[in-house]
């Protein structure tokens, strides 16, 4: 079935790109991975909607948990309401995640049958290439004239790991660059609170992009290096698309300050003191703290301030709130 | 215990979990199938080759294991070749061992340098899946790359042929010249579509032939008709003079993996779909005599003959016995449940002629049917040295 569906079309397509493309590999697995990439742009682009929707919901979350912070199965109750309201889908950003694995696993098996890795890979090859009569009668194709690829492109093997260790390299770089740019546009997520599964589903989507980099450069140290290829072209390729729908915020993924996020951040931080100092840094502080001196020249680290997010705040008001009741 | 730590920590180690076993599945899954093993056989003395993962397993007439070879952390799949006291192999990192054929003791190992920087040691990129030809002291064999020649005493390189564009997984075959009135040659097809001949002791290009595809088993020669076979993946069974002149092309029902068996001037092989084909190549053209349909699967490897009685093997995991004369089926055991794509050879076990088979199932990586009435005779475990 997963063959029928997933495997052989995709072997199918590569066949049908490669016989295009005068049988340059190297562009076939190009193509082929921006082709599938776009296919798979629906999911993409729900799994960051989803993302943002979830953060766009962030403060009513944050005033139903001030509300019920006493009764949590009220709590629980209202937040599904309000994602029901919100037309919000606390799981959906993980979701795209696992449709995208199955596609990837076809994709993996796609090239090692294409490019004839062992002799048992090929043996199969035959019977994966769907509608050849139809390839052949309607566009010319034989596609039997192209098996296996040639799956010599530079120095590489692409049916084996590279040898010299620098598609993996690249695929760990380029999959940081793209973690790094879409997760510098998201917010942290403001509520840790267990039983919001907002935030249980953002902090599964964080932890997965995080380890999603080392994952596919594990694959490309190990696998075929044209699966190296395509993990590093679907890295461009949503850089780029990122990048292309102005959602990218270079200045935070640069690790320079972020203006607009302090000027927002600080608005919404109605307890905190804030101060400017003389070089027009904005510092934010924590309740009670009136008196503070502030130096002629802050210590430049590179990096922008970390400033106390607002579930910091909101945990230092819980924590506050339980001392009093005590 | 802060709220935030009590609850990110387990969370975050249930994901790294989740992670862990998708990743373990896609290795297991998405990971190639292992290579079938390498067979090989001298009927004269019933010595069997077996090449598979790690170790090079010698076995005797009488299903005995003579010794077990081992390399550093070589793997083997590709068929030995044996000389009178020689077994020649290829491993998977593109080193080529010779193997003492009594004692199993290494004679000489060709391991191409690897590169270093640093402390890295890179990889090798290259692999030797084809069994190799011998001939004028010369030991020829084909890789991922290349076609190497390396003196058979010392296994020193002699040359290297490196205009193949594609791997080579074809035997390649060297062909005497005295008794066909012409040079010494050495036959090379690779999945590059192309048929060279080379010169064997300089590794000079004499012609090369394009067919119509790729050409993953390897070439036989009809001394008869001083004519080669070869099959391709475009279905096609080629005869091609010694010249290099394509003389005919037969169109088989599908792929044409094992090269064609001669035996009384007629060819018999198997294609990808499951036919099994006798013809003749009669004045300069295939005659076809008799073709079926035998399996749903692939008939991959070369069939074998043994008093008048031709035996196939197939991916159906059964094993097929025509009676040459009248092509009926004289059995077929299918007690077996591994895919049989390994070559066949003929032995004997207590005189009693039997054709044995490799699987991927290391509980029975070789099996030996009785030829006379398809029984199983014996079934060989993979062993290492330690075993």
């Amino acid at each position: 079935m997963f063959d029928w569906f997933i495997i052989n079309p995709m072997t199918t397509v590569l066949l049908v790109l490669y016989h295009l493309l005068d049988s340059n590999v190297f562009l076939t697995i190009v193509i082929f991975t921006v082709l599938i990439r776009l296919s798979v742009l629906p999911f993409t682009l729900y799994q960051q909607r989803s993302m943002r929707a979830l953060q766009v919901v962030q403060p009513k979350i944050k005033e139903l948990q001030e509300k019920y912070k006493d009764d949590r199965e009220k709590l629980a109750q209202e937040q599904m309401a309000l994602y029901k309201e919100e037309g919000v889908n606390p799981m959906a950003s993980c979701l795209p995640i696992f449709i995208q694995m199955p596609i990837l696993f076809g994709v993996w098996r796609a090239i090692i049958a294409a490019l004839a890795l062992n002799p048992q890979d090929l043996l199969g090859l035959e019977h994966r290439i769907l509608f050849s009569s139809f390839w052949e009668s309607v566009f010319g194709l034989n596609l039997d004239t192209v098996v296996p690829l040639n799956n010599r492109w530079l120095w590489l093997n692409l049916a084996l790991p590279d040898p010299y260790y620098i598609l993996p390299v690249l695929v760990l770089v380029s999959s940081l660059i793209q973690q790094r740019l879409f997760m510098s546009s998201m917010n942290t997520p403001t509520s840790t609170d267990p039983d919001d599964p907002s935030a249980q589903a953002a902090q599964m989507s964080q932890q997965m992009m995080r380890f999603m980099p080392f994952f596919f450069a594990f694959l490309a140290l190990n696998y075929s290096a044209g699966l190296s290829i395509y993990f590093i072209v679907a890295n461009l390729f949503s850089t780029v698309q990122y990048a292309a729908m102005g959602k990218a915020n270079w200045r935070k993924f640069l690790g320079l300050p972020d203006p607009e996020e302090a000027n927002r951040s600080v608005d919404e931080l109605p307890d905190t003191a804030v101060a400017v100092d003389s070089m027009g840094n904005t510092h934010r502080l924590k309740s009670g703290i009136t008196d503070v001196k502030l130096s002629a020249k802050p210590k430049s680290t590179g990096r922008t301030k970390r400033t106390p997010s607002s579930s910091q705040s909101s945990r230092t008001r819980r924590n506050s709130n339980r001392r009093k009741s005590k | 215990m802060k709220p935030n730590k009590f609850y990110k920590t387990p969370r975050r180690y249930w994901m790294m979990g989740v992670l862990l076993l998708v990743s373990i599945f896609l290795s297991a899954c998405g990971s190639s199938r292992e290579p079938w093993p390498g067979v090989t056989g001298d009927v004269t003395d019933g010595t069997v080759i077996l090449s598979f993962n790690g170790v090079v397993t010698s076995l005797d007439g009488n299903r005995d294991r003579n010794w077990i070879y081992e390399y550093e952390n070589a793997k083997f799949y590709a068929p030995g070749l044996l000389t009178d006291d020689t077994v020649y192999v290829g491993d998977f990192d593109g080193r080529f061992h010779a193997i003492d054929r009594e004692t199993g003791e290494q004679k000489w190992v060709y391991a191409p340098e690897r590169q270093t920087f640093l402390f890295l040691t890179f990889r090798s990129n290259n692999r030797v899946i084809a069994g190799a030809a011998f001939g004028n002291d010369i030991v020829f064999f084909g890789t991922e790359r290349s076609v190497i020649a390396l003196s058979a005493d010392k296994g020193e390189v002699i040359w290297e042929f490196e205009d193949t564009v594609h791997s080579i997984w074809a035997q390649p075959l060297f062909v005497d010249g005295e008794a066909f009135d012409m040079k010494d040659t050495l036959f090379v097809a690779g999945l590059d579509k192309t048929l060279y001949a080379l010169e064997p002791a300089t590794g000079e290009l004499r012609w090369k032939t394009q067919v119509n595809g790729s050409v993953p088993g390897g070439i036989v020669l009809d001394e008869e008709n001083q004519v080669l076979y070869l099959g391709t993946l475009r279905s096609t069974l080629y005869a091609i003079s010694l010249t290099g002149e394509i003389l005919d092309e037969y169109k088989a029902e599908g792929w044409v993996w094992g090269p064609p068996l001669i035996d009384n001037g007629a060819l018999y092989f198997g294609d990808l779909n499951g036919y099994l084909y006798e013809l003749t190549f009669v004045d300069g053209e295939f005659v076809e005599n008799w073709k079926t349909n035998v399996s749903e699967d692939a008939l991959r490897s070369q069939p074998i003959i043994y008093d008048n009685v031709l035996i196939v093997s197939g991916e159906d995991r059964i094993i097929y016995a025509y009676n040459l004369e009248d092509k009926s089926k004289k059995w077929e055991n299918d007690e077996f449940d591994e895919k049989f794509l390994s070559n066949m050879t003929v032995s004997m076990d207590e005189e009693e002629p039997v054709v044995i088979v490799g699987t991927v199932d290391k509980k029975r990586m070789l099996i030996a049917v009785n030829i006379k009435d398809g029984k199983r005779a014996w079934e060989y475990e993979y062993k290492e040295k330690g075993d």
